[in-house]
């Protein structure tokens, strides 16, 4: 595949339509508003009903949240395959659906560590589907896996606890996006790979500060440096230096990086509340952020990628309000987890 | 050399350039654009007549193309029986005299239809731009067409005596 060039890739010019419009039909910033000052689950659905989301919540069928989630998962099944469909290039596709894959092992490996069955949670949006994979991993032909997911399913097999399991094959996870966004070229691809390896990293360095482990554990668990040293990426040095010192002076080791404002707010959050939504949420953030940048391309793979996140990001912001209703948590409360729209 | 090139040969040759040149320009800006409109077009067809000129707009350098071959045509006299027999050196003012509009043609085409596709872009979630904004920029664009056109056209009708 060409990398960017000039105006783009003309080669996309239909799909930069087709996504332009399917863009003005996600949900803009006054309507997640009106959701989380919505009364009831009632006055939700009314809201969505003059959205993309009409038709499904249009008739009285919607009624329990396992119903509403079933919706969710048209909506995400429609935007992966809008996904696939416009994508030209395999190795991108390859790159974007691989995530799916790798998120399908790890629920494989967790559920045959605790003997529970975990078959709900496995994704139909991969290269391979769900069920595909989960016979593969059954009859224990690991051979029938590409080089890389086999990598992943021995790494992941290694370790018994589902925290580790997730870390082992995140790691081969990053180790083959960075081999296959090198060879696809792609600067906006390379960036927001990037961009959400230093997220994981932030993320991952917080959660060990709070809880047990130590500097050794934090030392095995953080992801390599993406594309070296001279890059605006994360440095693991920068977490491990950072890793002894108090939560005030954390974001002096991250100064003049992108991230600074994660790990301020996010680091001092957790340390008043106790909580990571906030750290979670500018995370989030983070990547719509970048993801945004797409909006100023006439041409090219990159706006069709941004929008199969915006999507996932809409479903989420919609999860979160419809649980919140449900749990009856507070708007303040909603509204300081919830992602910015795209 | 150019002495054994004949003078029509030569005007035919600019001829031919207008006409290739600024409607390689227009096919390939129509293309874009009439693309883009298309993917929009999938989604919501309603906008079919938003769109229309922002998908036409690039066509216009292959019209003047057309339209300045055809000049050349008329001035040698083409359709009206015995055909003019130029010297080599007003060929060659015929030929100079058709590259304004079939270069300025060919580049403003190719951008024209970069610009309308991005119009149609911003047309796809803010159709009430499409006229106030989509279409003066690519007619922005269009200015250069036309002004090749019309130095093409002095050209012929004043610079040139047959």
């Amino acid at each position: 595949m060409n990398p960017s060039y000039d105006d783009g890739d003309t080669r996309y010019a239909y799909a930069v339509g087709r996504i332009r419009t399917l863009e003005a039909r996600l949900l803009d910033g006054q309507r997640v508003e009106r959701l989380v000052e919505a009364k009831d689950f009632e006055e939700t659905f009314s809201i969505l009903r003059e959205t993309d989301y009409g038709e499904e919540f249009g008739e009285e069928r919607v009624a329990s949240l396992q119903e509403i989630e079933q919706v969710l998962q048209i909506k995400r099944e429609g935007a992966y395959r809008t996904f696939t469909e416009l994508c030209l290039d395999e190795e991108v596709r390859e790159l974007i659906l691989s995530t799916q894959d790798y998120q399908n092992i790890k629920v494989l490996i967790k559920g045959s560590v605790t003997g529970e069955d975990s078959d709900f949670a496995l994704s139909q949006f991969g290269i391979l589907s769900g069920e595909k994979i989960k016979r593969i991993f059954k009859e224990g032909r690991s051979q029938g896996f590409s080089t890389h997911l086999r990598k992943a399913v021995e790494a992941g097999l290694s370790y018994d606890t589902p925290e580790w399991i997730d870390i082992a094959v995140d790691h081969e996870m990053f180790r083959f996006w960075s081999a296959r966004a090198k060879e696809v070229g792609n600067d906006f691809i390379l960036g927001f790979i990037q961009l959400i390896l230093d997220l994981e990293n932030i993320q991952t360095f917080f959660r060990i500060r709070r809880g047990e482990g130590g500097l050794s554990f934090l030392e095995k668990a953080l992801f390599f440096n993406g594309w070296g040293e001279d890059t605006m990426s994360l440095h693991r040095d920068r977490f491990l230096k950072a890793f002894e010192s108090p939560w005030e002076g954390i974001s002096s080791y991250f100064f003049a990086t992108p991230y600074e404002r994660v790990l301020r707010e996010g680091g001092e959050y957790l340390e008043r509340k106790g909580s990571f939504a906030s750290l979670e949420k500018l995370c989030d953030d983070c990547r719509m952020e970048y993801l945004r940048s797409t909006r100023l391309m006439t041409f090219g793979v990159e706006p069709v990628i941004a929008y199969l996140y915006a999507k996932e990001n809409e479903l989420k912001i919609l999860r979160l309000v419809f649980l919140g209703k449900l749990y009856g948590i507070t708007q303040e409360k909603i509204r300081e987890r919830l992602p910015e729209v795209f | 050399m150019t002495e054994m090139i004949g003078g029509n040969a030569l005007a035919y040759a600019g001829a031919a350039l207008a006409a290739f040149l600024a409607g390689s320009g227009s096919a390939i800006g129509i293309r874009y654009a009439a693309s883009t409109a298309s993917g929009v077009l999938t989604e919501d067809p309603e906008k079919f007549g938003l769109l229309f000129v922002l998908v036409v707009l690039p066509g216009t350098q292959g019209l003047y193309g057309f339209f300045s071959a055809f000049l050349v045509m008329l001035k040698l006299n083409l359709f009206g029986g015995e055909v003019l027999s130029l010297t080599t050196s007003q060929g060659w003012q015929v030929l100079f005299s058709c590259l304004p509009i079939g270069i300025a043609g060919l580049v403003s085409g190719i951008h024209q239809g970069k610009v309308c596709s991005a119009g149609i872009q911003m047309t796809a979630k803010r159709p009430e731009m499409a006229f106030k904004a989509a279409v003066v920029y690519a007619v922005m664009v269009e200015t250069y067409a036309l002004l090749g056109l019309v130095v093409t056209l002095f050209l012929l009708f004043f610079g040139i005596k047959l």
